[in-house]
């Protein structure tokens, strides 16, 4: 008993010598921002490896900049400078998004970059001479340790409540109903285009007739169906069209588990397909490892930008555009990869969700480079005018082979801003986002099976029962509107749609 | 008066999170942070004030 008293004294003793004298702050508040934003967007970025890289950099700099510092000061003050820095670069981007494009000082109006990173700088420079000529710095040292530490356990306990959800949710395994099926097997390609309208709600809302493309997909054989989406989230829409049905769980994680396991790959690898799935930049479909092959044209992760739009970077990437600019890369990639797999051997299934014409907005209706990460009408457009453009160029090369594809180019929902979407909808915002491109190339003059409303959740029960035999009954059109703050608290917007 | 205690320490530490767009939050973040600032201020305070009365009594001799 003794003995353990005297353990805890010795431990409690060390512990406090090490809060006095050694600075551990600097690695704690490296890793505090990183984890925060990663445990902050967790329904999004499930995904450790988008964590990996920024965490790894930010300790790096720190460690590099004490290690610098404490060759010419001791290793307290030298801490104490590093850790002002780190929370002067992390802390920077939280405010200059929160404040206007110019602040007027004396009816003055200055960039407020430019005004922030001077007042930044002053800053700094104040305290660093703080720093320098302080007699003591313990106290000052204990109280960053233990504020750092605290931080720390609460991302800790945010985190552990965080797994403890995960864990929770099982998913029930695939449930395939494969026909006997020995006939000819079409490629299948499956493309969503984020956020694409549909063509009235473009005259309506943005004032243009999108003619050109609805003209060339009826010319090139596509059925355009009038559609609208069953869901107004990503992830939502996608794990209920590759699954063909409604959703039946009311957990993000393990809606996005179904649209990566989703029953429409599953059954067609039955089938012997080659599933490709495209990495996109964005949850759900950022990976999939239950594809065959993945494309992947991403760089920059939307975790990298998000870390990046909270640093003292963003001002400089505001102007530079260097990584945001990134998504042209990915685009350019996505549109010649998918032409490049139309030689690629057969039968294969391959699904693309292609986050264009979604923001930000780096091309112009003919490709030319724009910049714009505001959600305004016009960049919409313009983004969307091109991946018509492109994707017609991508049929085009599909559609040049003896043994035609399946295509299907869908969009997962409408257009609207995030501010609309954490709102109560209104009914302009319900039309928006629940009508969609929907549009289908069935080759073998099936289309008569299609029709004027289909939905997706629909789609592929079509495509199974016309190609691979099977006897899918075609369940009732329904759509259901939900905000990104309450996913599953859906309004049942079937009828609304009718009429708006 | 523990139970409205727990409530607010679980607010600060359960961040909300929208679901399709990421976000920066910065405005739980700062609440986090002020919040961990008090409470190392109090834990530092606590460690160093045998010196803290020492060092005011001595302003005040």
């Amino acid at each position: 008993m003794g003995d353990n008293k005297k353990g805890a004294v010795y431990i409690i003793r060390t512990a406090t010598e090490i809060m006095k004298q050694w600075a551990i702050h600097p690695f704690l508040f490296a890793i505090y921002p990183i984890v925060y934003l990663y445990l902050h967007n967790l329904d999004i970025i499930v995904d450790l490896t988008d964590v990996l890289a920024p965490l790894i950099i930010s300790i790096a700099i720190s460690a590099i900049l004490l290690l610098a510092l404490s060759f010419f000061i001791n290793k307290q003050k030298a801490g104490l400078i590093t850790t002002t820095a780190l929370i002067q670069f992390y802390s920077f981007g939280h405010i200059y998004s929160s404040i206007g494009n110019y602040v007027h000082v004396f009816e003055i109006g200055f960039n407020k970059g430019m005004l922030l990173l001077f007042f930044y700088a002053i800053t700094f420079i104040l305290i660093l001479i703080i720093i320098v000529r302080a007699k003591k710095t313990v106290m000052a040292n204990t109280f960053l340790n233990l504020t750092s530490i605290i931080l720390i356990i609460m991302l800790l306990s945010n985190f552990a409540i965080a797994i403890s959800n995960i864990k929770t949710q099982q998913l029930p395994p695939t449930n395939i109903h494969k026909s006997d099926f020995s006939g000819i097997k079409p490629d299948i390609y499956y493309i969503i285009l984020d956020e694409h309208a549909r063509f009235d709600v473009l005259t309506q809302e943005y004032g243009y007739k999108s003619t050109e493309f609805i003209d060339y997909l009826n010319n090139k054989g596509f059925y355009v169906a009038n559609s609208t989406s069953n869901y107004a989230i990503t992830s939502l829409s996608l794990a209920s069209s590759l699954n063909m049905d409604y959703l039946d769980n009311t957990n993000v994680f393990t809606t996005i588990e179904q649209a990566r396991n989703n029953e429409v790959a599953a059954l067609l690898k039955e089938y012997d397909y080659t599933f490709f799935h495209f990495r996109s930049p964005w949850r759900p479909t950022n990976q999939n490892r239950y594809a065959d092959k993945e494309i992947d044209c991403i760089r920059v992760t939307r975790f990298m930008m998000l870390v990046t739009q909270t640093t003292m970077i963003i001002p400089f990437e505001d102007h530079f555009h260097l990584l945001e600019g990134d998504k042209r890369r990915y685009l350019k990639c996505v549109f010649s990869s998918l032409i490049d797999l139309a030689d690629q051997d057969q039968p294969k299934f391959v699904f693309a969700h292609i986050m264009a014409p979604h923001e930000p907005y780096v091309y112009g209706q003919d490709g030319e480079y724009v910049f714009s990460r505001d959600e305004d009408d016009e960049g919409y457009v313009n983004q969307l005018i091109y991946t018509d453009k492109e994707i017609m160029k991508v049929i085009d090369k599909l559609l040049d082979t003896d043994q035609k594809p399946i295509i299907i180019i869908q969009s997962d929902h409408g257009p609207a801003t995030f501010e609309s979407m954490i709102r109560d909808p209104t009914d302009d915002l319900v039309r928006n986002r629940m009508k969609i491109l929907n549009a289908y190339y069935l080759p073998g003059n099936i289309t008569g099976e299609l029709y004027e409303t289909i939905t997706p959740v629909n789609t592929f029960r079509i495509v199974f029962n016309n190609y691979f035999g099977a006897e899918y009954e075609m369940i009732e059109d329904k759509n259901y509107f939900s905000r990104y703050d309450q996913p599953f608290n859906f309004s049942d917007v079937t009828d609304k749609l009718k009429d708006i | 008066m523990n139970k409205k205690i727990a409530l607010i320490i679980a607010a600060v530490i359960l961040l909300p999170s929208a679901y399709a767009y990421l976000d920066p939050g910065s405005g739980s973040m700062l609440i986090q942070i002020i919040f961990g600032s008090i409470l190392g201020a109090l834990f530092t305070l606590k460690m160093y004030w045998k010196k803290i009365v020492k060092y005011i009594k001595r302003l005040f001799r």
